[in-house]
């Protein structure tokens, strides 16, 4: 064990202690694997690895701290511009994980649902039955909610909840006064519920939230953290520090003491 | 005189300028500092930034009522369009600088699908240009600035989800011409992809 590890452990337990808020919806925006690989003389595909290897990391540090959702930018809307060579990777390596879920003991034990959300009839049918077969060996758990965007884009997610609900005011089942932010809510996609986003992470050096949850994340006031590190070298103290945020915000509104950093 | 000079010297090194900028305050920093408004207005004017909003959250746009002289000062340097309570005033010219007071970006949208179910769009026919046609606010703003506290705020959240977004520590009473320079020199250091 290396100083510094001892030095990250000692920090690690310093931040967790002065936590007493842990937010209930986090999302990340996981950018950088492709910079990340650039700059270690590495191929994009495996950049993107790495990252992944960050995501299954950071769902141990989550759950570990409590946190119950985890919303995860994985695939955009945009995303399909780029070439198909890193496209077709990176839905192998999707491919890969979401069979894996299934056989996940972890998923298991701790009763992980995972889901997606995006535009399912944008991805290739060979993903698709993955995904689906991972929905539905998890659907019935409830301690931990994993939903991963694919295919995911903000607007197009509220142009298909307003096509939802016209469709319904055409069929006459909902007239047009009825319509507010509650049920726009509800006819995002999918239409299952997911939480109000309590805190959204964006590493990479990146400060947007580029087209993710306007609805739950900016709709919410969700409070932001912005990491420099890229994604595949996300560490857990960058994780705690993103909850301390969040802590330090919920503190303020609670009128208790606001504990302040010993180093950002 | 240190800062003028420090000052004069960052806004010398700008050249990317956002073409429209945001600030998000709370009724808080009205109360705090009422002139400030109007002061920062002149600060995006004098840089050339002639798209310009505020919004000002609170849950009841009335308590903001008492200030309203003060936000009405913008009219004498720019053509201030004042949203408050579903009302929107327009008074003096120049550039344009929206004051929305109490708007809400979720409240917004479903409005638009309101108003799209009366003229009675068909669900086929939805796109995003059709939305951008039913806003209330039709701009994207390039910067989005928020003072004294790091969260979203629950106003354009269709028009900016490609925004480029400022916290700044400084709260909006002690936001002074330089943090909003360094603002601007932040933005320029940016680089934009629209998602891609």
């Amino acid at each position: 064990m290396t100083l510094r590890d001892t030095i990250d452990g000692l920090y690690e337990r310093y931040l967790r202690m002065q936590i007493r808020h842990v937010p209930l919806h986090i999302a990340i925006i996981q950018d950088g694997n492709r910079r990340y690989a650039r700059d270690h003389g590495i191929q994009t595909r495996d950049g993107h690895r790495a990252g992944a290897d960050t995501t299954e990391r950071m769902l141990d540090w989550a759950r570990e701290a409590g946190v119950k959702y985890i919303t995860l930018y994985s695939f955009s809307t945009e995303n399909f511009r780029r070439t198909d060579e890193e496209i077709s990777h990176l839905f192998a390596l999707f491919k890969e994980k979401f069979t894996r879920v299934t056989g996940d003991e972890r998923v298991h034990r701790y009763q992980i649902r995972v889901r997606i959300f995006g535009d399912r009839t944008m991805l290739p049918p060979d993903l698709l039955e993955r995904v689906e077969a991972a929905e539905e060996a998890t659907r019935h758990y409830r301690d931990f909610f994993l939903n991963i965007a694919l295919a995911y884009g903000g607007r197009n997610e509220i142009v298909c909840a307003a096509r939802s609900l016209l469709q319904q005011v055409g069929e006459g089942r909902i007239s047009p006064d009825a319509i507010d932010p509650a049920m726009v809510e509800k006819h995002l996609y999918s239409g299952e519920h997911l939480p109000p986003v309590d805190l959204i992470v964006r590493t990479g050096n990146e400060q947007r939230t580029s087209n993710f949850l306007p609805w739950l994340a900016n709709g919410m006031e969700s409070t932001v953290y912005f990491a420099a590190p890229y994604w595949p070298s996300f560490r857990r103290i960058d994780f705690l520090r993103a909850i301390r945020v969040y802590d330090q915000r919920m503190r303020l509104s609670a009128g208790e003491r606001a504990v302040l950093p010993l180093s950002r | 005189m240190i800062y003028w000079l420090y000052e004069r010297w960052l806004a010398r090194h700008l050249s990317v300028l956002p073409e429209h900028l945001c600030f998000m305050i709370t009724e808080q920093d009205m109360r705090d500092a009422p002139e400030k408004l109007a002061e920062v207005t002149g600060w995006c004017l004098g840089m050339g930034i002639t798209g310009i909003t505020f919004h000002i959250s609170t849950e009841d746009p009335a308590r903001i009522d008492p200030f309203l002289p003060f936000i009405c000062r913008v009219a004498d340097i720019g053509e201030l369009h004042l949203h408050a309570r579903n009302r929107e005033e327009v008074m003096g010219s120049g550039a344009r600088v929206t004051v929305a007071i109490g708007s809400s970006g979720r409240e917004e949208i479903a409005a638009c699908i309101r108003q799209m179910a009366r003229d009675g769009v068909a669900a086929g026919d939805v796109d995003e240009g059709l939305f951008d046609r039913y806003l209330t606010f039709r701009y994207a703003p390039d910067l989005v600035i928020k003072t004294g506290q790091s969260h979203l705020t629950d106003f354009l959240i269709w028009q900016s989800v490609y925004s480029e977004l400022f916290f700044s520590d400084v709260n909006w009473q002690w936001f002074r011409r330089v943090d909003f320079l360094r603002a601007l020199r932040d933005y320029q250091s940016r680089k934009r992809r629209f998602g891609t």
